[in-house]
């Protein structure tokens, strides 16, 4: 567990997200007065602080914790299968390895309640701006969600290289989080895009539990979790219970609360497991919506809906 | 805690304030208002069966309340220039009315308590009876 074991990279790594905020400034900066100007998009201040303010939260949590989720991949990185060396073939490998294990996180941050606590914070804003991706957790790493990166590191990835292109991944992310950028052509079949996104973070039906891509959107056209923005259905933004408060430590902590409530609840077992690990919005009686009951209702609405294809959602 | 991480912290804060204050300047401070037309509204969304029998709206649009044919009740917030709302069966709401507030909890912390202010708003009887039902009148 020596950071000394991994092959050195043949450059300095700069701190990729560092270099990046006066760039995320800046864009923020235009994207509100090009909205004031043309009236396409939204932003509320208040709204806008709070997504700032959980930034600013995970910053903070990064500087105390982030030392843990590095410890955690040199100490996985110790037990590795081969030393993967810093040349072309193996960055070129390493982009698509941590692309895929991003989309994974994202997947099972979405459909398991223990993650999906730390990450609903990223969607508990009803606008979409640049300020929303900057909206994000403050219990990512006490919640474990770094270890989907590291079977990278097992098989011998060095971990400084998967950090690399979880920041290049990060930074990427932050120019799809507008609705002032329509559809980006050829550009709409490979990479993840502003109008793949919005459907990502819509709570339209249709859209719920689709395009978890980080960089690259064919992981969700591999996978099945693709769906196209719909022109005549506009996105609405947020989760299935929006919260009624801009409050950060209550959107921080929100659902973290709920679990424990629940869980000092459950009369069994096997209530407990399925309070942190089912899907989110799962109970014992099914009395509460996931993201499967809401869909499955919204396709019984549709025109022409069989029972055999409402049974089949 | 070493310098650069102090600045760094601070700066960050700093920026923060700056984009925010940038925000309000640029006029984005828009404010919803709940009346019984979006009540109505907000029902059907959060379930398209429901059927709003009575409404209360508080004096100052900040939020209102929609009992439904099946004994649900919706309670809704603004939440800046959108709303936030909750669809409970009335049991599990927690009411309490005075005469100059009408409060209402729920077991649910992303959505706070809901203080409405009456002024000189009198609550519907049905409102009045929520409450009472809970031997929370005062």
């Amino acid at each position: 567990m020596n950071p000394s074991e991994a092959p050195p990279p043949p450059f300095e790594i700069p701190d990729i997200v560092t270099y990046a905020i006066p760039g995320f400034v800046l864009l923020i900066l235009i994207e509100m007065i090009y909205i004031r100007v043309t009236g396409r998009g939204r932003y509320e201040a208040r709204d806008s602080a709070g997504s700032l303010l959980m930034g600013f939260g995970n910053q903070i949590m990064g500087l105390l914790l982030g030392g843990v989720a590095v410890a955690g991949y040199y100490l996985v990185y110790h037990f590795r299968l081969s030393t993967i060396p810093w040349t072309w073939w193996s960055l070129t490998l390493c982009f698509f390895g941590e692309d895929l294990a991003y989309y994974w996180f994202h997947r099972i941050a979405h459909e398991r309640r223990w993650f999906w606590a730390s990450h609903v914070i990223h969607h508990t804003s009803q606008h979409y701006n640049l300020t929303t991706a900057l909206r994000q957790t403050w219990t990512g790493t006490l919640s474990l969600s770094w270890i989907f990166w590291l079977p990278l590191v097992w098989i011998g990835f060095p971990p400084a290289m998967v950090l690399m292109f979880s920041a290049i991944s990060l930074v990427y992310q932050f120019w799809i989080h507008t609705e002032t950028i329509d559809r980006l052509g050829p550009l709409e079949w490979v990479m993840n895009t502003p109008s793949h996104h919005r459907v990502h973070h819509a709570t339209n039906p249709k859209y719920l539990d689709a395009n978890y891509a980080g960089v690259l959107i064919i992981w969700d056209r591999l996978f099945g979790t693709f769906v196209p923005e719909d022109a005549n259905e506009k996105p609405r933004y947020g989760v299935i219970s929006n919260l009624g408060t801009f409050n950060p430590f209550r959107v921080a902590t929100h659902e973290w609360i709920g679990i424990a409530r629940d869980v000092a609840s459950a009369k069994s077992f096997g209530e407990v497991v399925g309070y942190l690990f089912g899907p989110p919005g799962w109970s014992p009686d099914g009395s509460r919506k996931t993201s499967a009951s809401i869909k499955a209702a919204w396709a019984a609405r549709q025109p022409g809906a069989s029972a055999a294809s409402v049974a089949a959602e | 805690m070493a310098l650069p991480v102090l600045v760094q912290v601070g700066g960050s804060a700093a920026v923060v304030a700056f984009m925010v204050a940038v925000a309000a300047l640029l006029g984005f401070r828009q404010s919803a208002r709940i009346d019984a037309a979006a009540l109505e509204r907000l029902a059907r969304e959060a379930d398209p069966d429901a059927k709003v029998e009575a409404t209360f709206t508080a004096p100052n649009g900040a939020a209102g309340l929609a009992r439904l044919a099946d004994g649900r009740v919706l309670t809704a917030r603004v939440v800046g220039e959108d709303t936030s709302v909750r669809l409970t069966p009335a049991r599990s709401l927690h009411v309490r009315l005075t005469r100059k507030r009408l409060t209402v909890t729920f077991g649910d912390f992303g959505f706070p308590p809901l203080h409405i202010a009456l002024k000189n708003t009198a609550p519907p009887d049905w409102i009045v009876r929520l409450a009472g039902d809970q031997g929370e009148k005062t």
